[in-house]
């Protein structure tokens, strides 16, 4: 039913008590979400025609049969791919992007692209980059996505697996929509060589040394440029961070002989979609703009396969953009996107980096700080990086300050139990600095959380109606004044509380 | 691995390699793998590779051994294996080995098919595949399914000649109400691949498949695991599959995003395959439903939940309850189904006996797995306290 041309109104008619099945296949679960789903219809309603993400007003459902109409509620959002535009230097790639409640034109904006004039373009026409950098957009909205330019069949296949994962992992979030595609292209042969996103942390910088080096037998790429987005972890205000930035990564590539591009992007001014849940689509959104001079687009890894090992993680895993279950489902016709270095966790990557000094030297790590084109030494990625090289009896790199309050600030910083790794490296390699002692005791205490999380699943499984009823009344508890209970002195009012 | 011609044997065409151990110059071993195909189809070129490089992968992996193709493997499953290979060896490296491989010829720029072939079993997920493609319910990601695959020698065996010409028969029956014809490919390939079924399943399977490359270009594989609830490393997945894919044949992972439930609620509505179901593995018969093991009993209850009738396949059972009392949850992933089976009961407000049964079930298994975890927040691993620990017992022991 997902992904079928569907009639744009859905009209209910009450016909009988005896269960019907859908003209589309599809079942109407009243108990769980108002939306048109899977299987057979399980109350005397018959669809004369639905269209799929239509809301259902619960109370229609308690009011007495006869006809009902639902016509005219179309939610699309239309894509205009429009000529490029050159503006301070770069080439903008442009499209509109026109949100409409049937007839009705609700807003539109223009998303872009901005990209250095030297590099053989894509054509105007060509809207796999807007295709990409929308879906989750209208998805969140529960918008039909027309996109009124070409995209390619391998893409379109794509990113209905991609939009199907990511409903599957945040139904609450995410919409099933339907696409249309004015054209729909065949699959074409990409160019050879790779563009790399570089951000300059830890996992881009290892990835680009990887495969500048030649290091990953068959898999390996020739990383033709590497591309740093502005209007991504920068804003695309602030260019002087940018442009530091730009600086420290043109600096540590140029040792390996590769190309550091920039492009410009409001990507992030367009698309309020979660960060976090947007990022990958919207990195090969900017990657697929280089189709022209490259086959492939390289995305970093982040995670690493040993830390999908547990399913008790399902669920959780997905909400993060960037992983290789799906990343890989951002490929079209002639540009395939890779996710690289899910096999090597942040130690590895540690380890065969320190063979290069000026990558190194350049790591940007840090979102968290206020300048956003250096590390700011004390939040948790830069103290995770940091302890990573100490782990290994290795100098901190020049380039994370405060190298010395380690102690302090990992009791500042949130562990995650892949922290553990790192005492166990420390004690391997003989490290007795006194922040081991300090990761130790934070590892315990979380432990010993995760300890009860477990004893709570165990006493009220999930979905269970005793979770459900123990969560209602969560709440309340939290609510109650306990101190008062405990400590008179402590009551609202007493002279304890006052001082 | 050496490539040999296809022969006719019997009523069949063989294509086969032979398997050559060595150590230095010596020669250890030598064996046949033979995969037969239906005659009349175009077959693939002798010198393609590709399906004895899958089919013996893991088997080089678990033995350590570098693996020489002298044949013909496309770009693209050269650098797909080479990333299911680290895959493995980073996540189970007490079992497989990060082994180099040579291949004497790697293709570049091939073009595969548009058709596909979709591999069946007669099971939920191969069913509901075959069923979404051919009904096209898939959008702009429906393949057209020109045939179904079943393998002899995989999940039924070699031996067991007449379980599989019963499953055969029952699924090309099954099939034929959609017009779509049902191929059939028999491998020793379990006989001489010794590695966990269970890790082996996928490439094994895509391997029998890709011996009708020349009659499409798509390979279509039911999801076993949907995308909220896997296991990594497994032999079927939607992070591994798609690695399995070469410049000629690709691999579909498909129906990841729907759950067991929501599967057999779609095949409901396609009455022969609804019908003709075959779940079980586990039952002393593998081409009918013995209505006891746990994916028997698993379906049982998807069929309940959904509210929809017992297929002709399965054995009327009366009370669920005492079977699921006996179940031990040892898997992690049958673990995360039976959660969503559960979730999925409350969710609906159903109060029958078996939503208490399986909730003892779910209770017992996590308060298992307390134990360990107790242990590791007492003692954490690595620590100097578990390590006395460990030395008192061995003390203890002597």
């Amino acid at each position: 039913m997902l992904g079928r041309q569907t009639p744009d109104c859905a009209r209910l008619t009450r016909v009988s008590p005896n269960p019907l099945y859908l003209p589309t296949s599809g079942r109407f679960d009243s108990c769980n979400k108002p939306y048109f789903g899977h299987g057979p219809f399980g109350s005397g309603w018959r669809v004369i025609s639905c269209n799929i993400g239509v809301r259902w007003c619960p109370s229609m459902s308690e009011s007495p049969g006869d006809e009902m109409s639902l016509e005219g509620i179309v939610r699309a959002m239309h894509l205009y791919p429009e000529a490029w535009v050159p503006r301070e230097g770069h080439i903008h790639r442009r499209c509109r992007i026109e949100r409409r409640d049937g007839d009705r034109v609700e807003g539109s904006e223009v998303l872009w692209f901005g990209f250095a004039p030297h590099d053989p373009a894509v054509k105007e026409e060509d809207a796999e980059s807007y295709f990409l950098a929308t879906i989750m957009q209208a998805m969140m909205e529960g918008r039909r996505l027309i996109v009124h330019g070409e995209v390619s069949h391998r893409l379109a296949s794509n990113l209905t697996e991609y939009r199907d994962a990511w409903c599957h992992w945040l139904s609450d979030t995410y919409q099933a929509i339907e696409f249309e595609i004015d054209h729909v292209v065949e699959d074409a042969a990409g160019q050879p060589g790779a563009v790399c996103g570089f951000s300059g942390g830890v996992d881009s910088t290892f990835t680009v040394w990887r495969h500048g080096m030649g290091l990953n037998g068959y898999r390996n790429r020739q990383v033709v440029r590497a591309v740093m987005v502005h209007g991504f972890d920068i804003p695309i205000q602030d260019r002087v961070s940018f442009r530091s930035a730009l600086e420290r990564g043109t600096r540590a590539l140029s040792t390996i002989g590769v190309r550091l591009e920039p492009i410009r992007t409001n990507f992030r001014e367009v698309i309020t979609v979660e960060w976090e849940h947007v990022h990958a689509a919207g990195l090969a959104a900017a990657l697929s703009c280089f189709k022209g001079v490259a086959g492939s687009g390289i995305i970093a890894a982040g995670w690493h396969y040993r830390r999908m090992q547990p399913p008790s993680e399902r669920a959780r895993f997905g909400a993060w953009g960037s992983n290789p279950l799906t990343d890989h489902l951002l490929s079209g016709g002639g540009f395939e996107i890779f996710h690289d270095g899910a096999r090597y966790n942040r130690r590895e990557k540690i380890l065969e980096l320190v063979q290069w000094p000026e990558g190194v030297a350049n790591l940007r790590v840090c979102w968290e700080g206020l300048e956003l084109d250096r590390n700011c030494g004390r939040c948790q990625k830069c103290v995770r990086t940091m302890l990573a090289f100490r782990a290994q009896n290795l100098p901190i790199p020049e380039c994370f300050p405060h190298g010395d309050e380690l102690k302090e600030n990992v009791r500042k910083v949130r562990v995650g139990k892949v922290w553990s790794d790192v005492v166990k490296e420390a004690a391997q390699n003989g490290v007795r600095d006194p922040w081991v002692r300090s990761l130790r005791s934070a590892l315990r205490r979380r432990a010993i959380k995760e300890a009860a999380r477990q004893t709570v699943d165990a006493i009220l499984p999930f979905g269970s109606r005793r979770r459900e009823r123990a969560k209602s009344l969560l709440p309340g508890i939290i609510r109650t004044p306990w101190n008062s209970f405990l400590d008179p002195r402590a009551a609202p009012g007493s002279r304890r509380r006052v001082r | 691995m050496y490539p040999e011609p296809s022969l006719r044997v019997g009523d069949r065409v063989r294509r086969s390699c032979r398997i050559e151990r060595r150590t230095g110059e010596r020669v250890e071993s030598s064996e046949l793998l033979w995969f037969d195909m239906i005659p009349d189809h175009p077959s693939p070129d002798d010198n393609d590779a590709e399906s004895y490089l899958l089919a013996t992968l893991l088997l080089s992996m678990k033995e350590g051994r570098t693996l020489v193709v002298h044949g013909a493997v496309t770009h693209e499953l050269a650098s797909n294996l080479t990333e299911y290979r680290d895959i493995w060896s980073s996540c189970l490296a007490h079992l497989y080995q990060e082994v180099d491989f040579e291949i004497t010829r790697v293709v570049e720029g091939a073009v595969a098919r548009r058709e596909a072939i979709c591999a069946f079993s007669g099971g939920v997920d191969s069913t509901f595949s075959l069923w979404s493609h051919a009904g096209r319910n898939n959008g702009y990601r429906s393949q057209t399914v020109t045939y179904g695959v079943m393998v002899h020698g995989l999940d039924i065996l070699l031996a067991e000649e007449r379980a599989f010409a019963r499953a055969f028969a029952r699924a090309a029956g099954t099939l034929r109400s959609m017009g779509i014809p049902l191929l059939q490919v028999r491998t020793n390939l379990r006989d001489l691949v010794p590695v966990n079924w269970e890790h082996l399943s996928g490439p094994a399977l895509v391997a029998s498949l890709g011996c009708y490359k020349g009659l499409a270009g798509v390979a279509i594989i039911g999801a076993g695991q949907t995308y909220g609830s896997f296991l990594v490393p497994w032999g079927t997945n939607a992070l591994m599959d798609p690695l399995l894919t070469s410049g000629w044949f690709q691999v579909l992972h498909d129906g990841a995003a729907r759950s067991r439930s929501q599967k057999l609620s779609a095949i409901a509505e396609w009455e022969e395959g609804f019908n003709s179901l075959r779940v079980c593995w586990e039952g002393p018969t593998t081409d009918r439903n013995c209505g006891q093991c746990e994916k028997c009993l698993r379906t049982l209850l998807n069929l309940k939940l959904e509210g929809l009738r017992l297929p002709d396949s399965f054995p009327e059972v009366d009370d669920l309850s005492p079977g699921i009392r006996k179940l031990r949850l040892t898997s992690p992933m049958v673990h995360a189904e039976w959660s969503d089976l559960f979730a999925a009961a409350n969710r609906r407000r159903i109060r029958e006996p078996w939503v208490r049964a399986v909730r003892l079930l779910l209770v017992r298994r996590a308060f298992r797995g307390l134990g360990p975890q107790m242990l590791n927040t007492i003692l954490p691993p690595g620590s100097v306290r578990r390590r006395r620990a460990k030395a008192l017992l061995t003390l203890g022991r002597g």
